[in-house]
């Protein structure tokens, strides 16, 4: 790989290194008030729990720990001490006398992981495993399309894939195509405004939601194609809502393939009944 | 987000999910709108009801 004054567009750098992952922000959801201690004017005593960095991942989604010194013990009552004896010495020393207790920590260690899950899934899975295989599986998919149709639903299907709606009308059913067309392609663009038009990018941002991208065919490309340039300048709260409702816009287009391939399987037989009655006339 | 946010965000999509997902085996529009609508709502309450029972759930279980 060579880089060069005034160059461009340097492709195969932009391949190779991809974006960074913005930080993790520490947000008031990853905070938990831990106790407050019966003593007036002392606020040093208060704590709170950040995430657990060693807990169940990488990246700091796992389980509350408390901040305070481990020495300070509230006398307050006995619940509150058997509470705070939880926390302090995890759930493997837990006493037999609290099965409440026990059942409400396993609770939330459970929903901790998870809550976690999908995010290891994105972070760590999608390049080795899984990206690979739901290609492998499209492709494997089309060839066997290809053998088995007629050059009507293969065609049907393909301008369905390539703009949502354009092989009901290569069927003629405009009314119903312009009806799908206009949902898909009115949910895709809600996504892109509710993101800041920065959401599609099949390769380097969003490989998971990539392959949901991939059914939306020149709608897709066209999209990644035109704002690949833009970068990511400011958090938007809702910029995974943008993803979800174009992303969603794509895999609702294999509904609307699907249904194209049948509106061209049930014209087929009538066509095909009708060249008989000419061959036999 | 507020939950006022998420819901004003999930009806839409839920709607289009719906009207799509009805069109499959259907010959006119007015019975797509028709199915599609009444399966909208019977959606939307399914799952509003499911969440709202499962946040009860895990505030009287886990206090959050």
């Amino acid at each position: 790989m060579r880089l060069d004054d005034r160059h461009d567009g340097p492709l195969s750098f932009e391949l190779g290194v991809g974006l960074a992952h913005r930080p993790h922000h520490l947000g008031p959801t990853d905070l938990k008030v831990d106790e407050v201690i019966g003593i007036v004017d002392h606020s040093s005593l208060v704590g709170v729990g950040v995430s657990h960095t060693k807990f169940g991942s990488k990246n700091g989604h796992g389980s509350l720990r408390s901040l305070r010194a481990p020495g300070i013990i509230d006398k307050c009552s006995q619940g509150r001490k058997m509470r705070k004896a939880i926390r302090l010495v995890g759930i493997g020393s837990l006493p037999y006398r609290q099965p409440n207790a026990a059942l409400g920590l396993l609770g939330r260690k459970c929903l901790a992981i998870a809550a976690d899950w999908p995010h290891r899934v994105v972070k760590e899975i999608h390049v080795d495993g899984l990206t690979p295989i739901a290609f492998f599986l499209c492709a494997a998919f089309a060839v066997w399309f290809v053998v088995q149709s007629d050059p009507r639903q293969r065609t049907g299907v393909l301008l369905s894939w390539l703009f949502p709606g354009a092989g009901h009308l290569y069927l003629g059913h405009k009314q119903r195509g312009l009806l799908l067309g206009g949902l898909v392609l009115a949910t895709f663009l809600a996504g892109l405004i509710i993101a800041d038009f920065r959401n599609i990018s099949p390769l380097d941002r969003h490989p998971i939601w990539g392959i949901a991208h991939f059914f939306g065919g020149l709608m897709s490309a066209l999209t990644a194609g035109g704002t690949a340039s833009l970068m990511i300048e400011r958090d938007n709260p809702y910029y995974m809502v943008g993803c979800l409702y174009s992303g969603v816009a794509c895999l609702l287009n294999i509904l609307v393939m699907i249904d194209a391939y049948d509106l061209a399987s049930a014209a087929a037989p009538v066509a095909a009944t009708a060249e008989n009655e000419e061959t036999a006339a | 987000m507020s939950l006022l946010a998420n819901i004003l965000f999930f009806l839409p999509l839920c709607f289009v999910i719906c009207l799509v997902s009805s069109t499959l085996r259907r010959e006119s529009i007015a019975e797509i709108f028709r199915v599609g609508t009444k399966l909208f709502l019977k959606m939307s309450f399914g799952i509003i009801l499911v969440c709202g029972l499962t946040y009860l759930v895990m505030e009287w279980r886990l206090g959050y």
